[in-house]
């Protein structure tokens, strides 16, 4: 047996460097983050979706408000990662944009779920951590006061289009919608929805908007064409 | 984002969450309403003369759409209206006006969006005058009260469309 032992020592390394990978530390992410980028370095350890993990804690903050302050103390005790995963501008710039639209999603259905609770009632059952809803929400709109503040600059300008045209890419029915969105530069969805809560409102003259706006817009051309 | 709009606008949040702190804590008595019709009104401006210049379309159109909200709120707060309701639907017309009027303003060659605020602004005084009595009206009307009564389920629906339309146009 010592024999054995001996010879393999001689002929061999007695370590032989086998490549497993190493396990990735949970560490908070730089690239992929909104607030504190604890979210995005979950996602990234446990190989999930970081926008579920966001869902899960955003509708976590309607369970008494426990999820917020869970958020804060893992934030406090998970470093921040010092590798950046993501090198390319581009790449970096879309996960930022995208992340800001899951905040403004996210913050829109809190509020929304938050006010609809207060119209069925359910609300008087609801404290955040202990304390009373409008309390929460005071500290909600200063911290979003803060955030617009200090994050603002991150974000880069985008150069808006030129001319407003029917999107022929980007369209339901006539593109109208699709064109405005461009030229306002905001999300294509939203200003879908406004447009049909307007012609609802206004019993159709937003649908009449509409028509004759398809009528009047010209169609961008496709940029392949 | 433009350095001063931002400042203003995040300055505006920070007051609005230490007023309702103020209020909560029974530092002063005061009616919420009165105060965020003002808030309204400042971020209106703030938002509209900030990004005429700066090529923020989106923000030019949602400013203009705040101040007029805000013009409504004070309207509707500070003078005395019979039936507040009957004023929404103009109002909802009149502010849509506005904000596709300050776009042509801010880029004359679109004429289309003068052409839509001028269909707005027709429509709305059409019904203000002629058919202020007219039963489409008063439907019209019901709609909208429908619409204020429940805004957090549509404001849901909007997050919900956000959040799930993630990718970049």
């Amino acid at each position: 047996m010592n024999d054995e032992h001996e010879m393999l020592a001689d002929d061999t390394p007695r370590y032989l460097p086998v490549h497993v990978p190493r396990k990735k530390k949970l560490s908070r992410s730089d690239d992929d983050r909104i607030f504190l980028g604890l979210c995005g370095g979950i996602g990234e350890r446990f190989n999930v979706e970081p926008t579920l993990v966001r869902i899960l804690f955003i509708l976590s903050i309607l369970i008494g408000g426990w999820g917020l302050l869970l958020y804060v103390f893992a934030a406090m005790l998970i470093p921040k990662s010092s590798i950046n995963t993501i090198t390319n501008v581009k790449e970096q710039i879309s996960i930022r944009r995208i992340n800001s639209k899951i905040l403004l999603g996210g913050t829109l259905m809190l509020v929304g779920f938050f006010f609809t609770f207060n119209i069925y009632g359910i609300i008087q059952y609801f404290t955040f951590v202990g304390i009373p809803p409008t309390t929460f929400w005071s500290f909600v709109i200063i911290g979003s006061g803060v955030f617009i503040f200090t994050r603002s600059a991150e974000y880069p300008q985008m150069i808006p289009c030129k001319s407003f045209q029917r999107e022929q890419s980007n369209r339901r029915i006539a593109g109208v919608c699709g064109g405005l969105a461009f030229y306002l530069n905001v999300d294509t969805n939203m200003c879908r929805m406004l447009w049909i809560i307007f012609s609802f409102v206004t019993l159709g003259v937003g649908l009449v908007l509409y028509l004759i706006l398809w009528l009047m817009l010209p169609q961008k051309e496709l940029l392949n064409e | 984002m433009n350095r001063i709009r931002t400042i203003l606008v995040s300055a505006g949040l920070i007051f609005v969450g230490l007023f309702i702190l103020a209020v909560d804590y029974n530092f002063y008595e005061i009616d919420y309403k009165s105060v965020l019709e003002y808030l309204f009104l400042f971020w209106g401006v703030v938002l509209v003369l900030t990004s005429m210049n700066d090529n923020s379309r989106g923000l030019l159109f949602l400013g203009s759409l705040i101040f007029m909200a805000g013009i409504v709120l004070l309207v509707i707060n500070e003078f005395e209206i019979l039936n507040p309701l009957k004023i929404v639907l103009p109002s909802v017309l009149l502010s849509f006006g506005a904000a596709f009027f300050l776009l042509f303003v801010q880029n004359h060659k679109e004429k289309v969006f003068l052409f839509t605020s001028i269909i707005l602004f027709g429509i709305s005084i059409l019904l203000i005058v002629l058919l202020k009595d007219h039963q489409l009206y008063n439907i019209a009307n019901r709609v909208s009260f429908l619409i204020l009564e429940f805004w957090p389920i549509l404001l849901t629906l909007i997050g919900l469309g956000v959040m799930l339309n993630r990718n970049y146009r």
